[in-house]
């Protein structure tokens, strides 16, 4: 049985208990460790053996709680690789769905069904331009989409409603928070998997049917033979399955059921391009009142909740410009992130929907607290910079194997016919804003392109607020310190001690409180810098409590080494001083830098044309 | 963080994406077929007959006897039984051809890493 059945056996009760059992064996040892006096003895030698013994603790409980961790992370590993299942209709459903959609069909449908058919095999021609907004304000992603068709002409019933296929989900996604609307707004009606099967299985026929429709052929009242009904119902079968189909396979047999017919050339692309899109969608298929068509034209709108998906601490494989330490501490800036709860600044999105229209606008919205860092227009699969000189290309020897794109260099001159793209230059503004023309109609589709968005604070943000408390930190030590090394603080006095710890509870709520509800992260440098802060002001307290003068006197008599620092001369806190300070200089000197970069960018001069580089 | 903050002319050609960062998972299928020029709407008299043919012969089939005793569409999932057939057969052999694919680093990888966790679950009695 595989193992998300979730069937509580006697095996996994046992495993459970083996597991409990080494847990509560690794505390232990990690308890002895800490323990001494254990081994206590006559023998002289008795306290070597001891620091052996917890070295060897400290070890073992080491190990047990690594293996733990290790089976819980495959453990973990394990739920989330569910396999994808792929099932076929049985012949009778596929019989019935075709009966079904005949009893359905009138003749007023023609328009409706050619429609679909036409939209789904020429998508670029018809959607004349997408505009799509996702918003990260908030806990979610939201993204909004509006289409406009330019249905296609010929249309001699304006009366009758059309069926437009909208959005392709790939088989097995669920779509979330789903809205379908009209330009005005009012919600529309969509149609359901059994319809949109039905649909399918008359476009099919519509299609064999034009392959054939030669004026004196028509008549045949035979058609279709047995033969021909055969592939159809196996084509059914294929883009009716349910699941994620590995496109290459349903490529394929599409491609061997249709030679045998020994169809037309043109017919033989149409139908193959028709059931091998129906194969890895089931579109979501609006039902569009023709009073919205205006002049040829209608705009749909659709909204949908994303769930984003944060991946990090995974090393770049192509990453070869850094050295290794380099790449480690990149690592570990990832890790730390999560960590200390810094949600990701970097945002990637596909750029997809570019493929399917003829001009496409992308606008990616941030918080009103962000600005944007850095931009870029990316392949996924090498991460270079996306060129104009580009074409799509499908063989496999490019910077990786997934890769779709290659360098052919094209003079410039002639690009009014070819694919283009531009991003709004960076003015501080808390959106991207790319737009892309011609890149449906390369020969081979360049999939895998997408923008990666780093976003910043808008200062003073978190980072000024780290700055403050390591400036008010670096004050109270250094006043403590200053009236400690001057023998100016009454024995038994707590004041200072409580002063000191008050930076520690500040950072932890500033960092506790900040970017509960934003999806895009602000600084971990801000995060880091409080955190050195809180442990700097515990420690200082700690020192106070340990060193402050009780009324027996001072607990170690005041000593003047000759130097000091700013009157501060006793070494632990010359010590503390000097690290709080560096950490304000540090985060200080850090905010400076994104006040002027930040500054700079709302000076930009007004320019309507930038490239991704800018 | 150090190197973004540089002049921006000194901007390399592609970029390292080793902070952590949010994926917009797109579920979308990207058709990777080339695109078709036909349109049924090129030849208007074309389509009428077609559309003709294609009512004609389904609403034929529709009173077929032998396709009229097929059972009422109940629930869904009671038609999607895998039943091996030949159709079937084919798909999944097909899909076997296609993936399979030479091993990477990586994939050696992975594998070396899902052996030792079988040998420690093994061990521990978790299997
Ligand atoms: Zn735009
Ligand atoms: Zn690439």
């Amino acid at each position: 049985m595989a193992p998300y059945a979730g069937e509580p056996g006697r095996a996994s009760v046992l495993a459970f208990a083996g597991k409990c059992l080494l847990a509560v064996v690794a505390v232990g040892c990690l308890a002895m460790s800490l323990a001494s006096g254990f081994l206590r003895s006559s023998d002289a030698g008795w306290q070597i053996w001891e620091l052996f013994a917890r070295i060897g603790f400290a070890l073992a409980g080491a190990v047990i709680a690594l293996v733990l961790f290790a089976l819980r992370r495959g453990q973990l590993d394990g739920h989330t690789a569910a396999p994808s299942t792929v099932s076929f209709p049985l012949p009778r459903w596929i019989r019935a769905t075709k009966k079904q959609a005949a009893q359905r069909l009138q003749d007023d449908y023609k328009q409706a069904v050619s429609t679909f058919v036409e939209l789904l095999t020429k998508p670029v021609d018809h959607r004349v331009r997408v505009v799509e907004t996702i918003d990260l304000d908030g806990r979610s992603m939201r993204q909004h989409v509006v289409v406009e068709f330019d249905l296609p002409t010929g249309r001699e019933d304006p009366d009758t409603f059309l069926y437009v296929p909208l959005l392709y989900p790939r088989k097995g996604e669920l779509l979330d928070g789903f809205h379908l609307r009209d330009a005005e707004n009012n919600s529309l009606a969509d149609l359901t998997y059994e319809e949109t099967t039905r649909l399918a299985a008359a476009g099919l026929r519509l299609l064999l049917a034009n392959a054939r429709a030669d004026t004196d052929l028509t008549a045949d009242p035979n058609w279709p033979d047995e033969k021909l009904q055969g592939v159809e119902n196996h084509l059914l079968r294929l883009l009716a399955a349910r699941g994620q189909l590995e496109m290459e396979a349903a490529r394929r047999q599409v491609e061997e059921e249709l030679v045998p017919l020994g169809l037309p050339e043109t017919a033989h692309r149409q139908i193959k391009k028709y059931v091998v899109t129906l194969c890895g969608t089931y579109p979501i298929v609006a039902v569009v009142n023709p009073a919205l068509v205006t002049g040829g034209r209608v705009l749909l709108k659709y909204e949908r909740a994303f769930t984003p998906a944060s991946l990090s601490a995974d090393p770049d494989p192509h990453d070869r410009s850094a050295n290794r330490l380099t790449r480690v501490l990149k690592r570990w800036r990832g890790l730390a992130r999560i960590g200390l709860g810094v949600q990701p600044s970097q945002v990637g999105v596909g750029v997809d929907l570019a493929l399917t229209t003829a001009s496409y606008h992308l606008r990616l919205n941030a918080p009103e607290s962000k600005y944007v860092f850095e931009q870029s227009l990316v392949c996924r699969h090498c991460r270079r910079l996306v060129r104009e000189q580009w074409n799509g290309s499908d063989r496999t020897d490019g910077p990786t194997e997934e890769c779709r794109h290659d360098d052919e260099s094209v003079p410039q001159q002639c690009f009014s016919d070819r694919h283009y793209f531009r991003l709004q230059r960076r003015r501080g503004q808390n959106f991207v804003h790319v737009y892309m023309r011609g890149f449906g109609r390369t020969t081979v589709p360049m999939e895998g392109l997408g923008l990666v968005v780093r976003f910043k604070e808008v200062p003073p943000g978190s980072r000024a607020q780290a700055a403050v408390t390591a400036l008010v930190t670096t004050a109270l030590i250094m006043v403590v310190g200053y009236l400690i090394s001057q023998n100016r603080v009454s024995p038994e006095s707590d004041y200072p001690a409580v002063a000191l710890a008050l930076p520690a509870v500040v950072a932890s709520w500033f960092g506790l409180s900040a970017e509960r509800n934003a999806l895009v992260g602000g600084s971990l440098l801000a995060r880091l810098s409080l955190i050195v802060t809180g442990t700097v002001s515990i420690i200082s307290m700690m020192t106070y409590l340990m060193t402050a003068p009780t009324s027996g006197g001072p607990v170690t008599p005041a000593h003047h080494p000759g130097w000091s620092l700013l009157g501060v001369t006793e070494t632990p806190w010359v010590v503390l001083s000097i690290l709080s300070l560096t950490n304000f200089l540090y985060i200080y000197y850090r905010f400076a830098l994104k006040l002027v970069h930040y500054r700079d960018l709302l000076r930009r001069q007004p320019d309507r044309s930038a490239h991704s580089a800018d | 963080m150090t190197e973004s903050e540089k002049s921006p002319a000194s901007r390399p050609d592609r970029i390292v994406i080793n902070d952590a960062i949010w994926v917009v998972a797109r579920q979308d299928y990207v058709d990777l077929e080339p695109a078709v020029k036909e349109s049924l709407f090129d030849d208007p008299q074309r389509l009428e007959r077609a559309w003709d043919l294609t009512l004609r012969s389904l609403k034929r089939e529709a009173d077929d006897p032998e396709v009229a005793v097929c059972p009422p569409v109940g629930p869904a999932d009671e038609h999607f039984a895998e039943e091996p057939d030949e159709f079937v057969n084919r798909y999944t052999q097909l899909r076997e051809e296609v993936s399979r694919k030479p091993e990477t680093q990586t994939v050696k990888w992975v594998r070396f890493s899902a052996h030792v966790a079988h040998v420690m679950s093994w061990l521990t009695g978790r299997a």
